[in-house]
């Protein structure tokens, strides 16, 4: 890559191949937002936020008359991932100005920090990192909002019988699946699954918090036992 | 008025993980222990929030092989590990979530 638009050009289309998995994502979540919330709350929720597991978890959350505090709460353990692959990303993008770290901050999502850390591994020292990066995640930008957009704007039409609010459980499991890769990412799994089945009674879905502060613990144990 | 606050109040936490050490710029890193205690927060917040809505519907458990949701919920399982595709699990766990409530509902 000899210049920073091929490099942008490059990122985008690196992007192509998810975009099978993310425009369901984005229909469904357009889908359920309007369900819950006005057509301007709405826009407004996807265009600010910009996180679909945690607008999920909002739609889901809502339903169910959980306080505004708790929501955000949730939001902060659903999105604690993004601390990651920020410290992950840091070192390849290098971002100077306010301006570029914001903008690369804005557009970090599961799919672009993928991407670009998969390429970025492979190629330590390629000319234009930031740019691939800001390629990949403006995609997943646009993507993301044309497919929640289109969603909002079926919502409306789509009866109740059809039980849509069913697509949240089977999304979570479609994403959540392929990344338990080891055993101790099993055993982690199970336990947060076996606490969350027992304290799904608990007010304001804190028994999420509770399952998940559980299966850390008992990956530490694990990690521990192994050594 | 609460709606826009819960919205700030989400996008202002999201924003700030985001932004969080790509503003350090390498100044501090995050520590062995911290980063071990991440790894396991995406798969445990996943499966927690999924399990309640499978098992407690409309404020009470159901355990009973009459509910649609638990069957179908293990063979959308099932597909996203075996072929890791977000729109196939889709429509094999609304497919047979509306097949069973046809047969049984």
């Amino acid at each position: 890559m000899h210049s920073p638009q091929a490099a942008l050009w490059a990122g985008m289309r690196a992007f192509l191949p998810l975009l099978l998995g993310v425009v369901p994502f984005a229909l469904i979540v357009g889908v359920l937002t309007i369900d819950n919330l006005a057509f301007d709350e709405a826009l407004l929720m996807t265009l600010a936020i910009y996180s679909g597991s945690a607008q999920l978890v909002a739609m889901q959350l809502l339903s169910s008359n959980t306080p505004a505090l708790v929501i955000i709460l949730t939001t902060l353990v659903v999105n604690l991932r993004f601390l990651m692959y920020s410290a992950s990303l840091e070192p390849y993008l290098q971002a100077r100005s306010w301006r570029a770290k914001l903008a690369a901050a804005f557009l970090l999502t599961d799919q672009s920090y993928a991407i670009s850390i998969s390429r970025f591994q492979q190629q330590p020292d390629a000319p234009y990192r930031y740019w691939y990066y800001l390629g990949s995640g403006l995609m997943m930008w646009l993507t993301w909002q044309i497919g929640t957009l289109i969603g909002m704007l079926l919502g409306t039409q789509l009866p109740a019988s059809w039980q849509l609010d069913f697509t949240i459980p089977l999304t979570f499991i479609a994403l959540v699946v392929p990344q338990i890769r080891t055993k101790q990412l099993l055993w982690v799994a199970i336990v947060a699954g076996l606490v969350a089945a027992l304290t799904a009674w608990l007010p304001f879905k804190l028994g999420v918090i509770v399952s998940v502060l559980a299966a850390i613990a008992a990956g530490l144990i694990w990690e521990a036992r192994s050594r | 008025m609460n709606l826009l606050l819960l919205i700030a109040g989400m996008a202002a936490v999201t924003m700030a993980l985001r932004l969080s050490f790509l503003a350090l710029s390498g100044r501090w890193q995050l520590p062995l222990q911290a980063q071990r205690t991440l790894y396991f927060v995406p798969v445990s917040v996943l499966v927690a929030l999924t399990l309640p809505d499978l098992i407690f519907i409309a404020g009470s458990y159901d355990w009973s092989l009459g509910n649609g949701r638990i069957v179908a919920a293990v063979a959308a399982t099932f597909v996203a590990w075996r072929f890791k595709n977000v729109l196939l699990t889709l429509v094999v766990g609304m497919g047979l979530l509306y097949t069973f409530q046809a047969l049984f509902g």
